[in-house]
């Protein structure tokens, strides 16, 4: 009996010790946590963030080609520094060399043209001089003696011909030595080559539509380009200080200087690579030169950037 | 005293175990569905608590939860940043895509990209190691996933899912909260998240950030609103503005009504149990009065008697909510399911007090006992 | 000053034409010392007027007073801690709680009064034992005897020593031997020289303990007979 009216007790006890472990146990958590790597944070008390690419202070240099052809020579290297008319690269060249000795055979063959028609033309004027220099008219017919008259004529045009073909042969041999000197390309400006996409005995398209194949720009100083979205514009003022934080490591901060801003706003351009995304965004482009800039930093790469300003007013 | 109004009850034993019987089941029926409509409610919040290092969440001014998100355009998170109050913000891709099997299983799924450079969001890892997020067309799964498109499958290494035209290799399984929607949960990194989000043209679908150290929280999420437009919540907030979302859909109306009954049930049985108890006990409470106890003093000892009933009813009852969610929990799609301890104060909180005051109305039927009537054989 | 005294009390039950006049201006008085019959037959009036003796039950007009101190005019607390503190009560049907032992039942007054319940068990179960039932302090109610179990409740009527002891029928439950003995017990322990027992009966058998015998018929006190043949313990 006494046992017996313990039970329910003891049992509901036992309950109660249960539910209330396994309560205390699988309640969640609602916990903040540190992020596993730091996110990049604004060191101003009022900022406006961007996001910038690292570019050459000259802008990134597309070199291209005049001329379409097949590559002989490559003579740099990504990341070689190049002087201004430095050789680059150079096309397959064994064409034009045969047009300039077809120009140059041609030149040659005019002058030799030159020569006999002259000498023809020296005898054409003798006899004409001697039939003239006859007392006698009877001596000679008046035929004979107007066919010497224009056998002068005739060899006086040819001459004349055979000079313009020399002219001709020498104009083609000049174009043809442009397009040798063309064959070559240079760099533009002292400048770093940062990207070789371009190999012996490929073939290149020249003109427009010819896919970049060497990029070259001026990597000291190295310049980021922000974009700021237009309803910040308000916000800039003058004289600045910015940052800039490579991402993934975002405790490394580089201090920037302005440069200037782009004057035209345009849409914006997508950082994503993504070619459905749809612009619904305008922005603004500010240049920044990184002041110390280290080995670790990029053209290309993509930056948050923020940039001091003032408060936002508290009306709007 | 109270001892021998505790002996009094416990000598009724049919009596005595038929009310915690009766407490216990609506303790038990009451706790259940509210357990049930907590835990599922809480789930429209599950993504965003798995994010555990924001408590800030902006989006568009009509997103109303984490499912239903219209992006963000791309520069938002920038703005944000700008903001002070917020020490730093990050966007959040999630993409609402469809993912088959190599077997051909076919089923919406919910991806997330993790930013890589933070890696915000990770999740924790059940199964494999969440490095296996960043590698290029890798993906971790869910529980809940891997029990949707590999029906009875153990996960191996080398399980490919397809999305639009690219096969992702699973690297492992997450212990991702399980969402409300109950499609897979892949996580993916942001990179590979924006290649497959052909369904969007945006790539932000919610800007997340953390609000300083001592910033006001209102403060800062009101001067988002005003100067952006977008709905600035904090963690708390979205999580009570998905929780309300859902639960204007109509969905609780059903637990509400199991609720009800349960509590109407239980606490009816009680309360007739003990009326009963009271009049088959007339005798010894007449003799009890005449013998000197007061009213005060009785309703003390019946007080302490429904207490007893209340307390091992609850006990019981409690206890097997507990069980039958342990048990359900071991479910992939269960997993969630959990017994918030504000559910069993609400829920047993209330019992107790009207079980109390049930038991109170039979306290009426002592206060009517005429002592005289002790003399009567 | 009178134990009891009862004077002129009047109580009618009902109202209009159902009405009934139970007591018709009943003067009663019992005394210290002496235990006190109150005799007569069914329906007579006896029962309530130990009612009214005892306070469960109020007078339509009339005076009681107990110790010189009148019931009526104390609030319906301080009547119960009266009656807690200055009356035992025996009933016909024993009315012990089925779900207490012997013991604890004995000890309910003390519970009543607030003593400590260990004390108060110790105290009942003494008294179980100098009432010969001290063996069965620890039994449920129901595995006693109808003599033990009226034991029982005499215990509980004397444990906390009040100044008056009403009992009802006291033998009417019980064999004649048990009666007896229930009766010897009675007035061998509970007769005390700052206590009045009044004793409600029809049991002519145990008339014999009586000191002073109050017939009542009919809703007044007919006559009162004192009994020369008992022997008052002091």
């Amino acid at each position: 009996m006494k046992i017996k009216g313990l039970i329910l007790p003891i049992a509901a006890g036992l309950c109660a010790v249960y539910a209330a472990v396994s309560i205390a146990q699988t309640q969640p958590e609602r916990i903040l946590t540190e992020p596993p790597q730091p996110p990049p944070r604004s060191n101003f008390a009022h900022s406006i963030a961007a996001v910038g690419l690292i570019e050459p202070s000259s802008e990134s240099i597309t070199i291209g080609s005049h001329r379409s052809g097949v590559v002989t020579e490559v003579n740099v290297r990504a990341g070689d520094k190049v002087t201004k008319g430095q050789i680059l690269f150079a096309l397959d060249q064994r064409d034009l060399a045969a047009s300039r000795n077809v120009s140059l055979a041609r030149i040659a063959q005019s002058t030799a043209e030159i020569g006999s028609t002259k000498a023809l033309l020296d005898q054409a004027k003798r006899r004409l001089d001697s039939a003239n220099a006859l007392k006698d008219p009877r001596a000679l017919s008046a035929e004979e003696r107007a066919d010497r008259a224009s056998e002068v004529t005739r060899l006086d045009a040819q001459l004349a011909t055979s000079e313009a073909a020399i002219a001709l042969a020498k104009a083609e041999l000049e174009s043809v030595e442009t397009e040798i000197t063309r064959s070559s390309v240079t760099s533009p400006i002292d400048a770093t080559v940062l990207q070789v996409r371009l190999r012996k005995g490929e073939f290149i398209d020249g003109g427009a539509s010819g896919e970049p194949r060497l990029v070259v720009g001026l990597v000291e100083p190295l310049h980021i380009r922000a974009d700021i979205d237009e309803f910040e514009i308000a916000r800039l003022k003058s004289g600045a200080e910015a940052i800039a934080t490579p991402r993934g490591d975002a405790e490394r901060r580089f201090e920037l200087e302005f440069v200037r801003y782009e004057p035209l706003v345009i849409p914006k351009r997508s950082l994503t690579g993504d070619s459905t995304e749809r612009v619904d965004t305008r922005i603004l482009q500010a240049i920044y030169r990184v002041k110390s800039p280290d080995s670790t930093l990029f053209v290309g790469q993509q930056m948050d950037v923020f940039i001091e300003s003032n408060p936002r007013s508290s009306k709007s | 005293m109270i001892a021998l109004a505790l002996k009094m009850l416990r000598h009724d034993g049919a009596k005595f175990l038929t009310m915690v019987l009766a407490v216990a089941l609506a303790a038990f029926l009451t706790q259940n569905q509210a357990s049930f409509l907590v835990a599922f409610l809480g789930m429209t919040g599950s993504q965003i608590r798995d994010v555990r290092e924001a408590n800030l969440w902006v989006m568009e001014p009509d997103t109303e939860c984490f499912d239903q998100a219209k992006p963000l355009k791309e520069t938002a998170v920038q703005t944000v940043r700008g903001f002070p109050g917020v020490e730093w913000a990050l966007p959040f891709l999630k993409v609402d895509t469809t993912a088959r099997t190599e077997s051909g299983k076919l089923s919406t799924i919910t991806l997330i990209g993790v930013p890589e450079q933070s890696r915000i969001g990770e999740p924790a890892m059940k199964l494999g190691d969440a490095s296996g997020i960043y590698q290029r067309d890798s993906a971790v799964i869910d529980p809940g996933g891997m029990a949707l498109l590999y029906p009875g499958r153990k996960f191996q290494p080398g399980m490919k899912i397809r999305v639009h035209d690219e096969w992702l290799e699973l690297r492992g399984v997450s212990e991702a909260s399980p969402p409300f929607t109950g499609f897979p949960i892949v996580h993916v990194s942001q990179a590979t998240a924006m290649r497959l989000n052909r369904e969007e043209t945006r790539s932000t679908t919610f800007v997340v950030g953390r609000l300083s150290a001592g910033a006001d929280a209102a403060e800062v999420t009101e001067r988002i609103r005003k100067a952006t437009g977008w709905k600035a919540l904090t963690r708390k907030e979205f999580e009570a503005t998905s929780w309300k979302f859902y639960s204007d859909q109509g969905v609780p109306n059903l637990f509400y009504i199991t609720i009800t009954v349960g509590l109407i049930v239980g606490i009816a049985f009680t309360g007739q149990t003990f009326l009963m108890f009271v009049k088959e006990n007339a005798r010894a409470f007449t003799t009890l009065k005449v013998l000197g106890f007061t009213h005060p003093q009785l309703a003390a000892m019946m007080a302490a008697q429904s207490c007893l009933v209340v307390v091992l009813g609850l006990s019981i009852g409690t206890a097997m909510v507990v069980a039958t969610t342990e048990l359900a929990k071991t479910l992939p799609f269960f997993r969630g399911l959990y017994l918030p301890w504000e559910v069993t104060a609400v829920c047993c909180g209330i019992i107790g007090v009207v079980t109390v005051l049930a038991a109170g109305l039979s306290f009426r039927q002592v206060l009517q006992l005429q002592p005289a009537d002790v003399f009567r054989s | 000053m009178n134990a009891v005294h009862c004077h002129q009390i009047e109580k009618s039950f009902g109202t209009g034409e159902t009405q009934v006049k139970v007591l018709r201006g009943v003067d009663f008085t019992a005394e210290r010392g002496e235990m006190t019959f109150l005799v007569g037959p069914s329906g007579c009036g006896k029962t309530t007027l130990i009612s009214i003796i005892a306070g469960l039950l109020g007078s339509d007009s009339g005076k009681v007073s107990l110790f010189g101190e009148s019931l009526a005019e104390l609030s319906a607390r301080d009547q119960i801690l009266f009656r807690r503190r200055h009356l035992g009560f025996v009933f016909q049907q024993y009315n012990l709680l089925p779900s207490l032992t012997a013991a604890e039942n004995a000890a309910v007054p003390l519970l009543a009064a607030g003593m400590n319940r260990k004390a108060a068990v110790k105290k009942a179960s003494d008294l179980l034992g100098v009432l010969g039932v001290g063996h069965r302090a620890d039994a449920a109610p129901r595995l006693l005897s109808g003599g033990q179990q009226q034991r029982v409740a005499l215990a509980r009527a004397l444990v906390h020593e009040p100044r008056l002891i009403i009992c009802d029928e006291p033998t009417a439950a019980l064999d004649h031997k048990s009666g007896e003995s229930v009766m010897e017990l009675l007035s061998s322990s509970a007769v005390h020289p700052d206590r009045a027992v009044v004793v409600v009966t029809h049991d002519n058998r145990v008339f014999h303990f009586a000191h002073r015998i109050a017939h009542m018929d009919d809703g007044i006190i007919t006559h009162t007979e004192t009994n020369t043949a008992s022997t008052p313990s002091h």
